[in-house]
């Protein structure tokens, strides 16, 4: 479960937080105990209410959304998806989807779902990234190197950029790795590029299990089984060297000091040079 | 600047074929500048090579280094100590630097990762063009800074030609006409008198292949080498 962005931790796990002071009175007073469990009791069972992402409006992708489509419907073909992609473990096959957010935006937007209680998947791992504009294509190549299911890098709306054109940057680096995972032999669908305003938590939450989704459907990443296996490296290169420069002939430096008879000394790195 | 564009992945991955460890050498000039083959692009390459090895199941080791140029002899020093322990270099510079590297490593295979196209100019983020077809006897001064020998398609010296049409090329449409540009250009320069001198047949011959220079300050240097 996630932790930093509160929504679907401390929802699901029912908080840990009330048990401890709760926990030493516990023995002393018969009527507190039974009000303690049975207020445990509803709070767990509003918490895994709350824990299945598969009931959560959110779940649904837009296209469903617009179909109309009950609920229940994704919730089914969700299991069928899972169920068809068995992992050589013999666990079933739960999705890793990276979220690159923006700070200002989605990030925000993601901290706006957990301050709503709304409940996403807890497959998608959120980096926080300053601008979506610093974000290369070999870092989400990377990514999909290391074992993700799906990566999706979630920026601000046109024209809403903090650094004024970040987030285009981002639209365009998307589309070239989308290329690059394409030559490879991975789907390009694998990655997206989704624009998330920081108002926007019900969003955010819609699109992480969007992604999460696409990545049931799509199955696991072939590379996921290779992901800790390394094959090669960025060799470590000393800075060029150059030619140590011939000693001068014809003259050589004359500090400022030397040149006018009588100046004050001058003090440099090497030491204090007298006036000449 | 030279502009160069990456070859196919299919391409570049047949070359690969059968080598263990390969090592992905990059140039950090002009390849770099328009992104084909700088230090980011040797690591995308050499990234997409890894995962396409991992997926179809071979144990390759592919390695990546930039050097500064790979027109230089000095920037391939670093590289001598460990270019032994693969079995192919691939290059990503231009089809200069690649030709360097294999004349200084020639005891391993060298192999171009790039298609060098043009000697040009960027145009704008991602956008370059060509300016410049080293003909080794520039007239630049007579035609208001165009340059036809590179933007006219038929290399006219004294154009324009009867198939200019709306300022644009008869063989290619979606070209400009350089001889219009040029003309404009001495207009708003007001030297038009430049188009009424003819320009006489150009001496191709300074421009034989495979061209060779020394600068006149050693000249007297490498006459003076045994």
């Amino acid at each position: 479960m996630l932790g930093p962005l509160g929504g679907p931790c401390s929802a699901a796990q029912g908080c840990d937080a009330p048990k401890t002071r709760s926990s030493q009175r516990e023995d002393q007073n018969p009527l507190r105990n039974k009000t303690v469990a049975l207020k445990r009791e509803r709070e767990y069972s509003k918490a895994e209410e709350y824990s299945q992402p598969a009931f959560s409006i959110f779940n649904r992708t837009t296209d469903e959304l617009e179909e109309g489509r009950p609920v229940n419907d994704t919730q089914a073909s969700h299991a069928a998806h899972g169920a068809g992609h068995e992992l050589e473990t013999g666990k079933a096959y739960e999705p890793k989807v990276v979220a690159y957010c923006c700070t200002y935006c989605a990030y925000t937007a993601a901290d706006l779902a957990g301050s709503m209680r709304l409940s996403y998947s807890p497959q998608v791992r959120i980096i926080k990234t300053l601008c979506t504009g610093k974000i290369d294509a070999l870092l989400l190549l990377k990514a999909f190197e290391e074992g993700a299911d799906a990566v999706f890098v979630a920026g601000c709306n046109i024209g809403d950029c903090h650094f004024l054109e970040g987030n285009l940057r981002a639209i365009q680096v998307v589309a070239h790795a989308k290329h690059l995972l394409a030559e490879i032999g991975l789907e390009p669908e694998r990655l997206e590029f989704f624009h998330i305003p920081a108002s926007a938590g019900p969003l955010f939450a819609q699109r992480a299990n969007q992604m999460v989704e696409r990545a049931m459907a799509l199955g696991p990443n072939p590379l996921r089984f290779s992901a800790h296996e390394k094959y090669g490296k960025k060799l470590q290169r000393e800075p060029d060297s150059h030619p140590a420069l011939p000693p001068a002939r014809f003259g050589r430096l004359v500090t400022e000091a030397e040149r006018e008879k009588g100046a004050t000394p001058v003090r440099t790195p090497e030491g204090t040079i007298p006036g000449a | 600047m030279i502009v160069a564009k990456r070859k196919p992945l299919e391409q570049i991955e047949g070359f690969l074929e059968g080598a263990e460890r390969v090592l992905v050498v990059g140039c950090g000039t002009c390849v770099a500048v328009c992104m084909a083959g700088g230090e980011k692009e040797v690591e995308i390459l050499a990234e997409q090579l890894r995962m396409r090895a991992k997926l179809a199941g071979r144990r390759q080791q592919i390695d990546e280094v930039t050097v500064t140029r790979q027109c230089d002899r000095e920037y391939f020093a670093p590289l001598a100590a460990c270019v032994d322990q693969y079995d192919l270099l691939l290059s990503t510079a231009c089809g200069a630097g690649v030709q360097f590297l294999a004349e200084r490593f020639d005891h391993k295979p060298v192999l171009p990762a790039l298609n060098t196209l043009f000697i040009g100019v960027a145009e704008g983020p991602g956008v370059w063009s060509q300016r410049c077809t080293a003909c080794a006897d520039c007239i630049l001064d007579q035609t208001g800074g165009i340059c036809p020998m590179t933007m006219c398609a038929k290399n006219l010296l004294n154009g324009p030609c009867g198939g200019t049409n709306h300022g644009k090329c008869e063989v290619d449409g979606t070209k400009d006409c350089a001889w219009t540009l040029i003309y404009r250009r001495l207009e708003k320069l007001g030297r038009l008198d430049l188009l009424k001198k003819i320009q006489l047949p150009k001496d191709y011959s300074v421009a034989t292949k495979p061209a060779r220079f020394t600068h006149e300050a050693f000249q007297k240097a490498e006459n003076q080498e045994p």
